[in-house]
């Protein structure tokens, strides 16, 4: 395939870049939009850190028949070996060698330490081939082959090289085995880009990363950013800065949770945009309710995507159906999307990457993390350290994109564990929304129970409630309003037991009066789009309010009575 | 005698086509032969160096030798001397040539045996072959617009 340039955008007055698309994924993001072209750079890096896959995947993404590319080999691997391997990803395309892309071995001349025969043979083979992108590799072996003693002979080459190259409108990468200590080299001076490449290895896990340490002219993004080698080649993934994701406008109104009952304790489902939280403890059915999320949006005509970390995709879906939720017809018709990512040395922008592909490939509207443990668990220990971090600036990209989330969490319940502490994560500022669940004791059975923990800028019930896990799904059950104690996991019953607040009232129309207590004279359009209710009802129910002397109406409007604001 | 994979050795004889011809005059096979010898020295030379593809021709003339005795006679295969008119005419034009095609199918097949044989095929057919920007020299290994 062969890339246009790319032109960068100037401000008034001033000349643009023309830039090179680099053709490796995410690269371009990382440097600012693109590379500037005819710009000479230096790719550096340790062993195996994926400098020589990242430089041809590029030579192949900008070479052409008119204007080529070239690879040369100083030393270290040769140009046979690096065939043999090279050629194993899906970019090299072997038709090309030899018409676009060109090879060369100089590695005699520079095992020689003939800097001038080196140079001399470069310069003849860029203008026998006119190439638009030359890579030499490597040449931190050559500044070992030639010692210290001779520095200033290589600085005197770099020099000229440098030029001869940009005098020539090629856009060069010297490649280097470079540690952070050798950054005096005199090739880090004359460089307009460096780009550092390095490989950790943790315990089991191996994880690459790319630094953008320069690049002349443009505005790139600081950090470290994970890199992953597979048969497409490098792929990079940006490290996305906090607040710098997509912004799309909140589209209002409520998504259903998809559990009767649980919508009307939330003041009417999730508000669109919202990043939830469910957290309880194992066997709680945290993955049920997700589950009956997605069926709720898909029944709604909603895509959605589901990341999952712990069970492979089959059980899970296995499971979807053992509580009434059929996903398979929607993964067949690409309404649904299920990721499933499992390795032990992934990184959370790998993971955001991959959502928010999805996300974008199905216009999904609702997207479940299923679950934050199972996602801390599968990426790199190096990544485990800023999970708070990285998992804020995942739902910040995510709920960016204009979905709505549902994050499911376990919990470890400790004994005498009063309060309502939710995970170690801390992820009370992570979300808008937090659903809470328990195992509490009821007269000598152990029940489950949820409660509504948060909802950012919106009314929720604040009772809990107990729930089954059933074949058709989960079903709610009474109220404990009756019970003190429930955080403690062993609620004692009240004796007295109080009036309830609105005696005679649904639940809906004790929704509807608090929500008309709480703004104020609201029209019934206003009540049905902030509780969420079918709009329909909401004039039966208000014209009941009014009957008992609740509300009142004015002009198309209804007003809460003093009667309203309780005993 | 192992036998050669057809498609190194129908590369080979695409070369030895380029190069010779329908010929079988001696001097004619002589002069093909060294002009192989040069691209091939040329163009795989880029790839593995001068040092690397002596290495390769050695191995494959070995391979040769031992089904083709009419490669045993010859000096300077592959060498800087140059084959002789003399040298073919002595040990016979057909059965050097065929000895020279089964060279070059070996090399082909050793070279495959490290880089995959479509690769190695794919090399050698673009030996010798005009590209855009020239054809690589014979002398040199650099280039010449044309």
């Amino acid at each position: 395939m062969v890339r246009k340039p790319a032109q960068k955008v100037a401000a008034p007055g001033r000349p643009s870049l023309e830039l090179l698309d680099t053709g490796v994924p995410g690269l371009n993001e990382v440097l600012g939009g693109a590379l500037p072209a005819l710009s000479f750079n230096l790719v550096a890096g340790g062993p195996g850190s994926g400098k020589t896959t990242l430089t041809m995947q590029l030579l192949f993404a900008n070479a052409t028949a008119a204007r080529p590319g070239l690879f040369i080999t100083l030393l270290g691997e040769t140009s046979l070996k690096m065939l043999r391997y090279q050629q194993l990803f899906d970019f090299f395309d072997q038709s090309r060698v030899g018409s676009d892309v060109h090879f060369l071995n100089l590695s005699e001349e520079a095992l020689n330490g003939d800097l001038d025969g080196v140079l001399i043979r470069i310069i003849a083979e860029v203008d026998r081939l006119h190439p638009a992108v030359v890579v030499v590799d490597s040449f931190r072996s050559l500044t070992r082959t030639v010692g210290e003693a001779q520095t200033g002979q290589l600085e005197h080459f770099v020099q000229r090289l440098a030029l001869h190259l940009t005098t020539w409108e090629i856009t060069s990468f010297l490649i280097g085995e470079y540690s952070e200590f050798e950054l005096r080299d005199p090739i880090f001076t004359v460089a307009d880009g460096i780009l550092w490449l390095s490989q950790e290895v943790n315990r089991n896990s191996v994880v690459r990363r790319l630094q953008v340490v320069k690049v002349r002219g443009m505005d790139s993004m600081p950090g470290l950013h994970t890199i992953r080698i597979t048969d497409g080649g490098v792929q990079v993934f940006p490290r996305t800065p906090e607040g710098a994701g997509e912004i799309h406008p909140r589209e209002g109104g409520r998504l259903s949770t998809g559990i009767a009952g649980l919508d009307e304790m939330m003041g009417g489902g999730i508000p669109a945009g919202d990043s939830l939280v469910l957290a309880g403890p194992t066997g709680t059915g945290k993955t049920t309710f997700a589950m009956k999320f997605v069926a709720a949006g898909l029944a709604a005509g909603e895509s959605a995507v589901i990341a999952i970390f712990e069970e492979h995709p089959e059980v899970y879906l296995q499971r979807a159906k053992s509580v009434d939720v059929d996903l398979r017809d929607a993964i067949r018709e690409n309404k649904l999307r299920i990721i499933y990512l499992r390795p032990l040395d992934l990184s959370v922008d790998e993971t955001l990457d991959e959502i928010r592909r999805a996300v974008r490939e199905i216009a999904a509207k609702r997207v479940v993390i299923d679950s934050i443990s199972g996602f801390e668990m599968a990426l790199a220990p190096a990544f485990r350290e800023d999970f708070r971090e990285s998992l804020y600036r995942l739902i910040g990209a995510l709920t960016g994109l204009g979905v709505t989330m549902f994050s499911t969490v376990e919990v470890v319940e400790g004994k005498g564990d009063a309060g309502l502490q939710l995970t170690g994560y801390q992820v009370s500022f992570l979300t808008d929304d937090i659903v809470s669940q328990r195992y509490v004791e009821i007269e000598g059975e152990l029940r489950k129970a949820l409660v509504v923990v948060k909802m950012r800028g919106s009314a929720h019930s604040g009772a809990f409630r107990t729930y089954e896990i059933t074949a058709t799904g989960v079903q709610l059950g009474e109220s404990l309003r009756e019970y003190d104690g429930i955080i403690t996991g062993m609620p004692t019953r009240q004796l007295r037991i109080p009036p309830p607040r609105h005696p005679g009232l649904t639940e809906q129309e004790v929704l509807v009066l608090e929500m008309v207590v709480r703004v104020g004279a609201m029209s019934p359009a206003d009540v049905a789009k902030q509780t969420g209710l079918p709009a329909d009802g909401i004039e039966v129910i208000l014209e009941r309010l009014v009957q008992l002397h609740y509300v009142s109406h004015k002009g198309g409007r209804y007003e809460a009575e003093s009667r309203s604001r309780g005993p | 005698m192992t036998p050669r994979s057809p498609a190194a050795t129908d590369a080979a004889q695409r070369l030895w086509a380029r190069a010779a011809g329908d010929s079988s005059a001696p001097e004619e096979i002589a002069a093909a032969a060294a002009r192989i010898g040069n691209e091939l020295r040329a163009g795989l030379g880029r790839w593995i160096g001068a040092d690397g593809y002596r290495t390769l021709l050695d191995r494959a003339l070995g391979l040769a030798r031992a089904e083709h005795p009419a490669l045993g006679g010859l000096a300077g295969l592959g060498g800087d001397e140059p084959l002789t008119t003399a040298a073919v005419r002595a040990q016979g034009a057909d059965p050097v040539a065929a000895g020279l095609v089964a060279m070059v199918a070996a090399l082909v097949e050793l070279l495959g045996r490290i880089i995959g044989e479509d690769m190695a095929v794919h090399l050698v057919d673009q030996i010798g072959t005009p590209n855009p920007r020239g054809v690589v020299s014979t002398e040199t290994g650099r280039g010449h617009d044309g």
